[in-house]
């Protein structure tokens, strides 16, 4: 008797219940034919993942030095930046109430495009662009919000 | 490290240790797996370094991340195919490519066979097929694949199941067509 492909693929993954891999391992452990099986399952993957061979990665030292010094760039941005999203927050939280402050972001977090410019994007749709735009000044987010940009 | 009064505080440079060890750990296997998915070097290249970029910054805003290798091969599997997908590419390996290196074996003759089923067995696989046996060949359990493919862990056992099949279809033919293939053209002994 000899185990089937299926069988030994799950015995080399791990898949089996324990009672069953102890019995698979002593027939395997026993029978040359098995075990040639389960060697050219293994030696088939492989190859056939290396054809063509993926070559390797150019320099693992420069990648990780580029990787750190982007983050810590990105660290040193977004501190000031996160200082002024806090400010903007607070100031929604006193002139709007802490509902409109979550609102904001909450959905922020969700779309990913920053809580300044989602602030000035729902703000200005409720409260009028005057009204938002004094708001988001009075926290020192003017700049931020795109309004010096769009001034005539 | 713990502070005095018993809250976990991250030693200085503790993001830093933990993404160079986590580079030095899956950046190769990384690395792999996106020139699988998009077989622009460049590319691949980049989709790596901002994995580990976003990994960076989803920690120093707090978050925790249960299975670090998990979620980099995840997070790097959908830059890569976002950016197949932009540039309109195909993410399949190019055939022309092919049977370039066949060290196997002291027969160049089959050597150069094996290399050239083994092409046709890669190209009769189907892209989630590969990308199973890839990571299974990166040494992640099923539990782990599963969590990188997003789709259940009896689906990665189906796909393993399924890519040895074909595989085994393909190089079936391995010792028989080697020695038809010796034969000069015309041969009456031909199939």
């Amino acid at each position: 008797m000899h185990l089937d492909d299926a069988t030994l693929i799950a015995w080399c993954d791990r898949r089996l219940t324990p009672a069953r891999s102890v019995r698979v391992s002593r027939h395997v452990e026993r029978c040359a034919r098995c075990r040639t099986a389960a060697d050219r399952i293994n030696r088939d993957f492989r190859d056939v993942l290396e054809s063509p061979p993926s070559p390797p990665l150019p320099d693992l030292d420069e990648g990780l030095a580029a990787v750190l010094w982007a983050a810590r760039e990105w660290q040193a941005a977004s501190r000031p930046r996160a200082a002024l999203e806090r400010r903007v927050t607070a100031d929604l939280e006193t002139y709007l109430g802490a509902e409109v402050a979550a609102m904001v972001a909450e959905r922020a977090a969700e779309r990913g495009g920053g809580l300044i410019a989602t602030a000035r994007c729902l703000l200005s749709a409720c409260l009028g662009q005057d009204a938002c735009r004094a708001l988001l000044e009075s926290s020192g987010a003017g700049q931020e919000t795109g309004w010096e940009a769009a001034r005539p | 490290m713990v502070d005095a009064v018993g809250k976990s505080v991250s030693p200085p440079g503790g993001l830093e240790c933990e993404v160079g060890l986590l580079y030095r750990m899956h950046a190769q296997g990384l690395y792999r797996y996106a020139g699988l998915l998009n077989p622009d070097g460049g590319a691949a290249q980049d989709a790596l370094q901002e994995a580990f970029l976003r990994y960076c910054k989803a920690r120093s805003q707090g978050r925790t991340i249960t299975n670090p290798k998990a979620w980099l091969f995840r997070v790097l599997r959908n830059l890569s195919l976002d950016a197949v997908k932009a540039s309109g590419a195909r993410p399949e390996v190019a055939l022309d490519r092919v049977p370039e290196r066949c060290a196997r074996g002291a027969d160049p003759e089959s050597a150069y066979h094996r290399a050239e089923l083994l092409a046709q067995a890669r190209a009769a696989l189907a892209p989630r097929e590969l990308e199973c046996i890839r990571l299974r060949a990166e040494g992640m359990p099923y539990e782990e694949i599963a969590e990188v493919l997003e789709i259940s862990i009896g689906t990665v056992s189906a796909l393993v199941t399924r890519a040895h099949k074909k595989l085994q279809g393909v190089l079936a033919s391995e010792g028989r067509t080697a020695h038809f293939r010796l034969m000069p053209q015309g041969s009456p002994y031909a199939p």
